[in-house]
């Protein structure tokens, strides 16, 4: 799995390594149990500080998607916790994403195609 | 005259060696590559068979390896001019000034190459400035290597029991051995460190970057060993040409030289076939190579990386192997700084070579002491500390350096005068009288500014 990291923009780093975590695991690109790269490993290969890396993936743990073990680091939880809904800070993203919509003159039904869409991509 | 000779051929060797390999890889190997010619990054969409984009930048190759081939010629010229030089500190002098202005012309060439092409570029698709993306393979990180430490460790083991036997039976070289097994563990560390690189990104595939990557580590990593074996041999040289040097000198001279030179071409093909092994590998993925941005803007001639906005101390080099310095980081700057003060000291030591070669060398009695004056040299001996002096039509044969400088003028320094050890020289090769002084348990061949001088001197010491 690749990551992208663009730098010089709004979203810091470590949210970036963050959400494309997330992406590669909903994608299926990173399975379950698959082991990550160690924090030091993976700050070398993005060219980041330890602390930067360290910090995503302790976000990743507090939100569940990862566990880390001491001797065996860190890996793709096996199951995810199913909650069945979206937290918090993803439904006001999600408000501020539908309210561009709106505003750029997009209709409802345009809006799900597009998600529709996006929600495909991902599955496969 | 012979000795000139033989100098020029230390020069000359390796110059068109190394001279002819970074213009292959500079000049030669760039036109076989798809994605960067001359460091300027090649879009999918210009990319062979696009014939209209190919049709305007191959007159350009042709024309930047005809330069190329011009400027050998003019530089072929002034080698034959410094081979014809009568002073040896004449032709060192033209030699270091030769081997900068190969490098210029070398890089002045591939960054003639990289405007032109990177123009053209822009008629098709403008440079933009977008923020700087990093690539990083999470499954591959730190996983990838292509370095077994065993035959490295075999290999320092023979070096270090080497160096410990040699350093036993001849102990007038033993420093030397020990530096050259502390050059091995240098050369075994920057093998490690090589290995651990991060590693390029150059598919959306993880297998293909996966296997990209392990091909060029293990190439780095037999390079490398092959490095270290071939040094192996160096204390064994320096051993027998040593002890060679012992019983015949010139035939000593000639060992030392043609082992030297001998050792160099060898370190040359090394790398030579380290060049080309990669080169093979690049050309072998570059139909997968699709990842990468055009950040031709932060490349500067194709060769030096400035780029504010990226975090990254070291990025993938563009042109040669490795990797190579983000100039806008203050790490960047540090290195580029000290290199500049190392070629600023080049010329320093250049001037202060020239200087020293045409100041005369000064003789004289002064209050109690018999002062020897040339530059930074400052030999002084006390008159109550001579036991005896004699003048002397010539020296006594073989003189063999230990410590100093032996240029078409002086003798300057520590050698081995016949079978004597540890003798003081300060002597022009052009004189006709040599005074020699036994003092405070050592030996001192002086020369004034002429024989005149000389004779005076020895007339004040008796």
């Amino acid at each position: 799995m690749i990551l992208r990291i663009e730098e010089g923009i709004d979203i810091p780093i470590y949210q970036q390594i963050r959400n494309q975590i997330v992406y590669g695991i909903s994608s299926g690109e990173l399975a379950a149990g698959e082991q990550l790269p160690t924090v030091r490993a993976l700050a070398a290969e993005i060219g980041v500080n330890v602390m930067t890396v360290s910090k995503a993936y302790q976000t990743l743990k507090a939100e569940g998607y990862i566990v880390t073990e001491r001797k065996r680091g860190a890996r793709v939880r096996e199951k995810m916790t199913e909650s069945k809904r979206l937290s918090l800070v993803n439904r006001r993203e999600l408000e501020r994403i539908i309210s561009e919509a709106r505003l750029s003159g997009m209709k409802r039904a345009d809006f799900i195609q597009v998600v529709d869409q996006i929600y495909a991509e991902v599955e496969s | 005259m012979k000795l000139l000779c033989l100098w020029n051929l230390i020069f000359l060797l390796p110059f068109i060696s190394v001279s002819l390999l970074t213009r292959w890889f500079m000049i030669w190997a760039e036109a076989g590559r798809e994605n960067v010619i001359f460091g300027a990054s090649i879009p999918v969409e210009l990319r062979w068979p696009n014939q209209e984009f190919h049709r305007q930048i191959e007159p350009i190759i042709r024309r930047i390896r005809r330069r190329c081939w011009q400027t050998l010629a003019a530089e072929a010229v002034l080698v034959l001019l410094i081979c014809l030089l009568p002073r040896m500190f004449l032709a060192e002098i033209f030699w270091m000034l030769l081997i900068f202005l190969d490098m210029f012309l070398t890089f002045f060439l591939y960054g003639c190459g990289n405007r032109t092409i990177r123009r053209i570029k822009a008629l098709y698709k403008k440079e933009e400035n977008r923020p700087q993306i990093v690539y990083a393979d999470l499954t591959n990180s730190g996983r990838v290597h292509g370095l077994h430490p065993l035959p490295f460790a075999g290999v320092l083991l023979v070096n270090l029991v080497l160096t410990v036997c040699l350093g036993k039976s001849q102990p007038d070289l033993k420093p030397a051995f020990w530096a050259l097994m502390g050059c091995q563990c240098l050369i075994a560390l920057f093998s490690f460190f090589m290995d651990r690189l991060r590693n390029r990104v150059i598919s959306a595939d993880s297998a293909v970057n996966a296997n990209y990557n392990r091909a060029r580590k293990k190439v780095m990593a037999k390079a490398m060993l092959e490095l270290m074996i071939l040094s192996t041999c160096l204390p064994l040289a320096i051993g027998a040409a040593y002890t060679v040097n012992q019983g015949n000198l010139r035939l000593g001279e000639f060992a030392s030289i043609a082992g030297f030179i001998a050792y160099f071409l060898l370190v040359i093909l090394v790398i030579a076939l380290l060049a080309y092994r990669m080169y093979q590998i690049d050309r072998k993925y570059q139909g997968q190579m699709f990842l990468g941005d055009d950040d031709d803007a932060h490349w500067i001639w194709g060769m030096f990386y400035y780029n504010p906005k990226d975090s990254r101390n070291m990025v993938e080099k563009r042109v040669g192997i490795g990797s190579t310095m983000n100039l806008a980081r203050p790490a960047g700057k540090w290195a580029m700084a000290f290199l500049g003060l190392v070629i600023v000291a080049v010329f320093v030591f250049l001037g202060f070579f020239a200087v020293e070669e045409t100041l005369p060398m000064r003789a004289q009695v002064q209050e109690d002491e018999v002062v020897c004056r040339q530059l930074i040299v400052n030999e002084r001996i006390r008159k109550t500390d001579v036991r005896d002096t004699e003048l002397l039509e010539q020296m006594p044969e073989p003189i063999v350096r230990t410590n100093g400088s032996a240029t078409d003028e002086y003798l300057k320094g520590t050698f081995r005068v016949g079978q004597e050890k540890g003798c003081q020289l300060f002597v022009r090769r052009d004189a006709r009288v040599i005074l020699r002084i036994r003092a405070d348990q050592k030996t001192y061949y002086i020369t004034g500014e002429n024989d005149r001088l000389t004779e005076e001197l020895y007339r004040q010491l008796q």
